[in-house]
């Protein structure tokens, strides 16, 4: 959670990268919070409340083959996890256009298979990037794990398929936030017909028990 | 540090500070002990208990506001038997006192759990939430004739201070604390949040799911301080008052307005430790004034 100067709550952002001395995160610019966030300039302090909640449970990464799929700034926290995992897999990374995308970079150097999909084909293969879910699914089958972040469509889309093939997948989810510590009970989602809360239950669920 | 100077008497024993936490911002209380300096909290209180086990209104329960937010949360909680059996025990081991709040559909309700409260938990106070704006019934504290019957019922029914959480959405909230008052509370607490509402204008959705919610943070503590202005004028029973209060000065106000104690509650989501901030602000202000106790300023306005 990051206290924004000029809204008044704080912002729930996942971490995109950790290195020595360093957390970098990633967003894009919607409204009056991440506008002043960006206006922040060097030597600014910027309070941090966090890390808070669960991160991806990475024990399946280690047999199977992974893949990240990633929707918009839903990139960051997968950029987190592939630099915890020593073999690389593929990263399935859409948005509407190419103006849309993050860098992938870090992720190449990585060794990772970087796919880009774009609503209107400015970059990439034209189309969704649920369309690469499939394919990996096809290909592996229940040898595959899926990593996903990224729009609700997006996602509800990928446990569809998952959920068909029976492959394993957790889904890193967002939800507005008050206090990100589980106080105020306002982030909910539907996990197995029982509300949880995605700040301190989640943000990473079982893509198969979340009710769309 | 807290000092002793800002410490507080209410129903007989003495607060640290006059800092509460408002029902529903805090979880149950206890989930903030490695994070929050429970010293400086006067007392906490815990989210709403009800009966049965509520799970709540459906996602999207927040949206923020200008200096503040709208909530939709629907009194999500375990219910009372699990409340009794996995959340008390972790209560009774805080340094703070504890007020159970609860809330029912019926008088029969209250009194149940007041019964079963005051049986089973070492709790300081019970406090009756007669003012949740987020459940498909009218707000109690709309209908004199329940409000009257659940306070009187449980103040038979337990011999804890009763404490009656009014909502501001009512025509006169001075006549609504007397009521309370006569119809036997040891306190009455007030502002629960004002219904509001607040839509997307690109999906043209409402941005709750319950397309209203509460109203509560910064922007609501004039309107508040003006209701606990009045209430504390026209009852003799201690006020606790809030609504918005963020800073030590922010208190002091609700102080001079006539609050005995002051009620914390969407500055802990920014801050679950704001209340040591704001109990050194009072603090602060005590000894820049040169203020022997806290209640030689309570309700005492110069005009």
């Amino acid at each position: 959670m990051l206290n924004v100067p000029g809204v008044f709550l704080r912002r729930p952002l996942s971490v995109y990268s950790v290195k020595k001395g360093e957390v970098s995160f990633l967003y894009r610019v919607i409204g009056k919070g991440t506008k002043n966030l960006s206006q922040l300039k060097k030597g600014e302090v910027l309070k941090v409340f966090g890390p808070l909640g669960n991160g991806y449970d990475l024990s399946s990464a280690r047999k199977k083959c992974v893949v990240l799929l990633a929707g918009g700034t839903g990139l960051a926290s997968l950029n987190c996890a592939a630099e915890k995992l020593s073999v690389p897999g593929i990263v399935l990374y859409g948005a509407k256009t190419k103006n849309d995308l993050a860098s992938t970079d870090n992720l190449k150097k990585l060794g990772w298979d970087v796919r880009i999909y774009t609503d209107n084909g400015s970059k990439g293969k034209k189309g969704y990037v649920t369309e690469g879910i499939e394919a990996a699914v096809k290909k592996h089958g229940s040898n595959c794990v899926i990593y996903a972040c990224g729009p609700h469509l997006m996602l509800k889309t990928a446990a569809t398929i998952a959920i068909k093939a029976g492959v394993e997948g957790y889904a890193s989810l967002e939800e507005m936030m008050a206090c990100g510590m589980g106080n105020c009970q306002g982030c909910a989602v539907e996990i197995s017909g029982e509300y949880k809360m995605v700040c301190s239950d989640g943000p990473v669920f079982d893509i198969r028990q979340i009710e769309w | 540090m807290v000092k002793k100077n800002i410490s507080v008497k209410i129903f007989g024993i003495e607060l640290k500070t006059p800092l509460v936490t408002a029902s529903g911002t805090f979880g149950y209380g206890y989930e903030s002990r490695d994070l929050a300096d429970y010293d400086s909290i006067g007392a906490v209180v815990t989210k709403t208990i009800t009966l049965k086990q509520k799970s709540g209104n459906p996602p999207p329960r927040l949206a923020e506001v200008e200096a503040g937010m709208l909530n939709t949360i629907g009194l999500q909680n375990v219910g009372l038997d699990r409340f009794l059996d996995e959340k008390w025990p972790k209560l009774a081991n805080l340094s703070a006192p504890v007020f159970v709040s609860v809330a029912g559909e019926t008088p029969e309700d209250y009194i149940k759990m007041a019964r079963a409260v005051s049986d089973k938990c070492s709790a300081a106070a019970i406090e009756l939430n007669l003012s949740c704006p987020n459940l498909r019934k009218q707000i109690i504290c709309q209908n004199n004739e329940l409000v009257s019957q659940i306070v009187k019922g449980v103040r038979e029914a337990t011999k804890l201070p009763v404490i009656a959480k009014i909502s501001p959405m009512v025509s006169d909230i001075a006549a609504l604390a007397v009521l309370c008052e006569e119809s036997g509370a040891g306190a009455v607490s007030l502002v629960n949040t004002f219904p509001g509402m607040a839509i997307n204008i690109n999906t043209r959705k409402p941005k709750l799911s319950t397309i209203t919610g509460g109203m509560s943070g910064p922007a609501i503590k004039p309107l508040a301080l003006r209701c606990v202005y009045a209430a504390s004028k026209a009852v003799k029973i201690p006020v606790i008052g809030g609504g918005g209060v963020v800073t030590g000065d922010d208190a002091v106000e609700f102080i001079l307005a006539g609050a005995t104690l002051v009620s914390v509650g969407t500055a802990l989501f920014k801050d679950v430790n704001a209340i040591k901030d704001i109990a050194s602000g009072i603090e602060a202000y005590v000894k820049k004034n040169n203020i022997a106790s806290l209640s030689a300023i309570t309700g005492n306005l110069s005009q």
